[in-house]
């Protein structure tokens, strides 16, 4: 029986279940004439509340890591500046308006009208800085959009005979890897009748700056700074009915993305047999999609909602010539663009039926499909600007993907609540090894309340099977993609928890235990296994809060692999163990409400083994660190009504270890030119002082 | 095929050995009082006075203050449909104040209780409140049962018995999840796997607030993870449209999930993955040639298989790993 049908059958016996109790509200007896409420503040109907607050950043920075995503990105004095208002007029018209970071390159601001049941509008700026390194040396230098190296650059066949691309080298240029994102979006909503309402939002964002990236010649690659400049626009509209038995909604969505940047062309730093080279960068396109969403009460126990889309999206972006060597003589591109058309369709059905008020059933379909359109073109490549490959036709590549799952709901006496259900996925792919994926899922999970413990109990297992492998690579035949691959999961997660009703203090422990193996594997990922385990306490009062936390998390996999293509012959195994604890104290309402003191410490330490056996010999890699340290202390002072006095201190440590960057000089692999970018280190402080105004 | 499934996979057993202790431990503790407010809502035995009953005791010297509803839409008269909107029999529950969400008072308001009688129950929001999350969340549902929320029956989070007050802070002047500093922290308090993978070598920016959880997440949505959109890859789309193609030359996984290669909430490794190449590569790629020597920790930079191993290893040469639109770029190279 195929998933949908085996749905549809369910959702049947869901529908036609018999109902047996309800909770129905009854409004009849409210007798509201009397009513007045004279202890409710309504004599002031127009309420405002709002701060702001201004001041500076004092930053003392050692690495770009420490200002990442907040824009403080060199030692410096920034503006602090922050602002929220609110305003609620004695027609219900609320007005919100907030600015964030104003100082900073991660400023954002918003603002927004509302007249609830009515209309609502709204506008907003958000920028989203990214930064990665600074400073990284590289030879090249932007000229008219390319890459250039100087003109005294001597090419020769391996890395090691380029000079003077240490630290101090000033023929190169000292280049920031860092991006920013600009995103403006604005909205409205408007009530057209009284259950009807229409909505539209705009979207745009701008990204630009530079990021790391390598581009191969012929088998010797290189680091290349590359300029980004691309923007991403998004239109949407929706009319939307909403009735008290039923909620249907159309909406119909356009995208655009945009590249200003047509190619990556770079100076070949090599001694080759061309003197530029060029790539692909991502090319221009457009969705559009058409979505249905409704929801029906039947009755007062059956819930039924679906949503039904559609969209394509197109790329028609002109084609780069096949090479930069003149000399290869291969026939011109077929086709001026890849004519690309990507359809995309997508159902969902779901069905919560309420059998009494303790017991519920749900059944839900998805099914999703993506189909690749394109004509199949046979094209020539050329391998490193040199060799002509025999024509090879661009695979479009198609799937379809459905899930049926049934989950069983019931809440017993005493707080004791049980769940259970099962699941079918199907999975079909075009053109892969492995065509299709079946997977069976079941579990059960149960909570408890023993007066102040919480217990709670969850188990999951699945068993996803392959279709015959069909040997269409040139793979090792023994190998199996782990996405495709036959796999059996396991999950377990236990959850503790103490909360005394009378108690100040709460606690709770947390473990998980998850399991993927490949029993059909011979070649490549044979398991994973992730366990975590999770321990906080807190003691709350009204003006005193301290709060703990510990947190261990390994995550293990073992993957094999056969120099010759035969049986295994190595192994891989690697260990990723993340420990993560913090504390956080926080004073409020001290010295008659004028003094509030917080205090948050975070530590999160990340170590990767990983080692490799081959031969018989095992042999480790130096553990990949990924140290963080970090204690942000903060203090408030009212100096007089609606004015408090801010500072806060923040010190970050960050240590880091990686043994594909650490003491790896930009020439010292045989044939990759790389930016020598070293592991991150880092100590580094900031001070803000701020007044804050309260309205 | 629930049945079936749990069967297949030995789930019957410890399912049964929970269900029995749980019963057995439940003969020993009260009921809690989802019954007894499920009859309340029925019989509708609401107060005389209206709010006035209620906050002539829960004023703002109780444990847990309520007078900030008054600046919110919810407290404010003016806002058609909130619960304290002139009352009219056609909009209930609009207009029938605190009563509106925590039911009929009944016997909860009588002032002198004898010795020894606990007052009777009202209606408790929140995860540790007196009554189910579907009967919670039904009180708010008359009134919010809206496009944004078609979706809540059967999506994860309402199958988790997640109450909308487990979110959403009512009493308090401006609700902390639905800001751009307060919805992270919010919703971490029970995802404290995503809290501390945000701490991890590579993350999104969540939590320096550069980012929120609802920019990719619906919390009242449909689907296995509440997402924005229909497939994790079109959300990720949103925002890394460069990645979206088609492309001439596609990487299956790509096309098919982000999810496969990344950990979107945090990752030990470098741009979110889950494992460091060339290991991570190596698990699908096996020709013959250098995707099929192993790594070794011995190997240095200088060697002629330090190129696979070091700086970006596998994408040094591979850097298109999400697809190429070159025509020369069939090995993801151009």
């Amino acid at each position: 029986m195929s998933t949908r049908w085996l749905a549809v059958w369910m959702m049947a016996l869901v529908v036609a279940a018999p109902a047996l109790a309800d909770y129905a509200v009854n409004y009849e007896n409210a007798k509201v004439g009397r009513w007045a409420c004279r202890l409710c503040p309504f004599d002031e109907p127009v309420s405002q509340h709002g701060a702001w607050s201004i001041g500076s950043i004092d930053s003392a920075r050692g690495a770009a890591r420490f200002g990442r995503n907040s824009g403080i990105d060199d030692d410096a004095t920034y503006l602090h500046l922050d602002a929220r208002y609110r305003k609620r007029w004695k027609d219900g018209v609320a007005l919100e308006v907030e600015g964030r970071n104003l100082g900073l390159s991660s400023r954002s601001a918003a603002a927004r009208v509302v007249k609830a049941g009515s209309y609502e509008a709204g506008v907003s700026i958000r920028d989203l800085p990214h930064a990665v390194a600074f400073d990284v040396v590289s030879p090249f230098r932007f000229l008219d959009g390319e890459l250039r190296l100087p003109a005294d650059w001597s090419r020769t066949p391996q890395t090691s005979g380029f000079g003077g691309l240490g630290q101090e080298d000033v023929a190169g240029e000292h280049t920031n890897l860092r991006t920013k994102r600009r995103r403006r979006a604005a909205y409205a909503r408007w009530q057209l009748l009284p259950r009807l309402h229409l909505k539209t939002s705009y979207s745009s964002e701008r990204k630009t700056g530079v990021v790391e990236t390598y581009r191969d010649g012929f088998y010797q690659a290189t680091a290349l700074p590359q300029r980004l400049d691309h923007r991403t626009t998004t239109a949407e509209a929706a009319i939307r009915y909403e009735g008290e038995a039923a909620v249907h909604g159309v909406s119909f969505r356009v995208g655009r993305f945009t590249n200003d940047i047509d190619a990556l062309v770079w100076d070949d730093p090599y001694l080759s047999h061309v003197q530029q080279r060029r790539s692909s960068v991502a090319p221009d396109n457009a969705v559009k999609s058409l979505s249905v969403v409704s929801r029906w009460r039947l009755g007062q126990r059956t819930v039924v909602n679906a949503a039904f889309g559609g969209g394509e999206t197109r790329q028609d972006a002109p084609f780069l010539p096949y090479t930069t060597n003149p000399l290869i003589g291969v026939e011109e591109v077929a086709g001026q663009s890849l004519g690309g058309l990507r359809t995309s369709r997508h159902e969902a059905l779901n069905i919560t039926h309420r059998f009494t008020s303790r017991l519920r059933l749900a059944v839900s379909y998805t099914a999703t499909e993506r189909e690749d359109k394109r004509e199949e073109v046979a094209f020539t490549p050329v391998l490193g600007d040199l060799f002509a490959l025999p024509p090879l036709l661009g695979k479009a590549y198609s799937f379809n993907q459905q899930r049926t799952t049934l989950r069983l709901r019931y809440r017993a006496p005493g707080r004791f609540r049980l769940a259970a259900g099962g699941g079918l996925r199907r999975h079909e792919r075009s053109g892969l090894e492995i065509a299709v994926n079946r997977e069976q899922r079941g579990w059960f999970e149960a909570q408890r309340d023993l007066g102040p413990w919480q217990l709670g109990v969850r188990h999951a297992r699945a068993s996803r099977d392959a279709s015959p492998f069909q040997a269409n690579t040139a793979n090792n035949p023994l190998s199996r993609r782990y996405y495709q691959a036959a796999r059996d999961e396991s999950r377990w997660r236990a959850t503790v928890r103490l909360a005394p009703p009378t108690s100040r203090l709460s606690s709770g422990l947390e473990g998980s235990h998850h399991v993927y193996d490949y029993p059909g594997t011979a070649i490549g990922l044979r398991s994973q296994r992730s366990r975590r385990g999770h321990f906080d306490v807190a003691y709350r009062t009204t003006p005193f809060a301290a709060t703990v936390f510990y947190d261990v998390e390994r995550a293990l996999a073992d993957t094999v692999g056969s120099r010759i293509g035969g049986a295994a012959d190595w192994h891989y195994d690697s260990d990723d163990a993340v420990t993560t604890a913090g504390a956080s104290i926080a004073w409020r309402n001290m010295a008659q409400r004028r003094i509030e003191l917080a205090l948050d410490y975070a530590y999160a330490n990340g170590i990767g083994s990983y080692a490799t056996t081959f031969a018989g010999e095992y042999g480790a890699f130096s553990p990949l660190v990924s140290r963080h340290e970090s204690l942000n202390a903060a203090l408030k002072v009212g100096v007089r009504a609606g004015l408090v006095l801010s500072a806060r201190v923040y010190v970050e440590r960050y240590r880091s270890a990686d043994w594909a960057l650490s003491g790896v000089a930009p020439q010292a692999i045989g044939n990759v030119l790389s930016f020598g970018r070293d592991s991150d280190n880092h100590h580094n402080r900031l001070v803000v002082l701020a007044l804050e105004r309260r309205l | 095929m629930a049945v079936a499934a749990l069967a297949r996979w030995r789930l019957i057993g410890p399912l049964s050995v929970v269900l029995l202790l749980g019963a057995l431990a439940g003969e020993s503790f009260a009921a809690d009082d989802h019954d007894l407010l499920v009859a309340k809502l029925a019989d509708g035995d609401y107060s005389r006075r209206g709010a006035d009953s209620c906050l002539t005791c829960h004023d703002e010297t109780e444990a847990f203050p309520t007078a900030a509803i008054f600046a919110t839409a919810h407290g404010h008269p003016g806002v058609a449909a909130s619960p304290f909107a002139p009352a009219q029999s056609a909009d209930f529950p609009a207009g029938l104040q605190c009563e509106a969400c925590h039911g009929p008072v009944g016997e909860h308001g009588r002032n002198m209780l004898p010795d020894g009688e606990d007052r009777e129950p009202i209606l408790n929001f929140g995860q540790r409140g007196n009554a189910g999350a579907d009967l919670q969340n039904q009180l708010c549902l008359a009134c919010h049962a809206d496009y944004e929320r078609a979706r809540w029956r059967g999506g994860v989070h309402e199958q988790a018995d997640v109450a909308c007050a487990s979110c959403h802070r009512i009493h308090s002047v401006a609700d902390p999840v639905r800001a751009q500093t307060g919805q992270t922290e919010t919703c971490v308090t029970c995802h404290s796997e995503v809290a501390t993978a945000l701490f991890k070598r590579s993350s999104h920016p969540l939590r320096e607030h550069q980012l929120v959880c609802t920019d990719c997440h619906d919390p009242h949505g449909g689907g296995a993870d509440l997402l924005q959109r229909a497939t994790p890859n079109e959300v990720c789309f949103d925002c890394h449209a460069e990645k979206r193609g088609p492309f001439l030359w596609e990487h299956p996984p790509a096309s098919e999930d982000c999810g496969i290669c990344h950990e979107p909430h945090g990752a030990n490794q470098p741009a979110l993955l889950s494992r460091r190449a060339p290991q991570l590569c190596q698990a699908c790629h096996s020709s013959v040639g250098h995707r099929s020597l192993p790594q070794l920790p011995t190997q240095a930079p200088s060697n002629p298989q330090g190129a696979f191993l070091f700086a970006n290893a596998c994408l040094n040469c591979h850097a298109q790993v999400h697809g190429s639109n070159h025509p020369s770029g069939n090995l993801l190279r151009r």
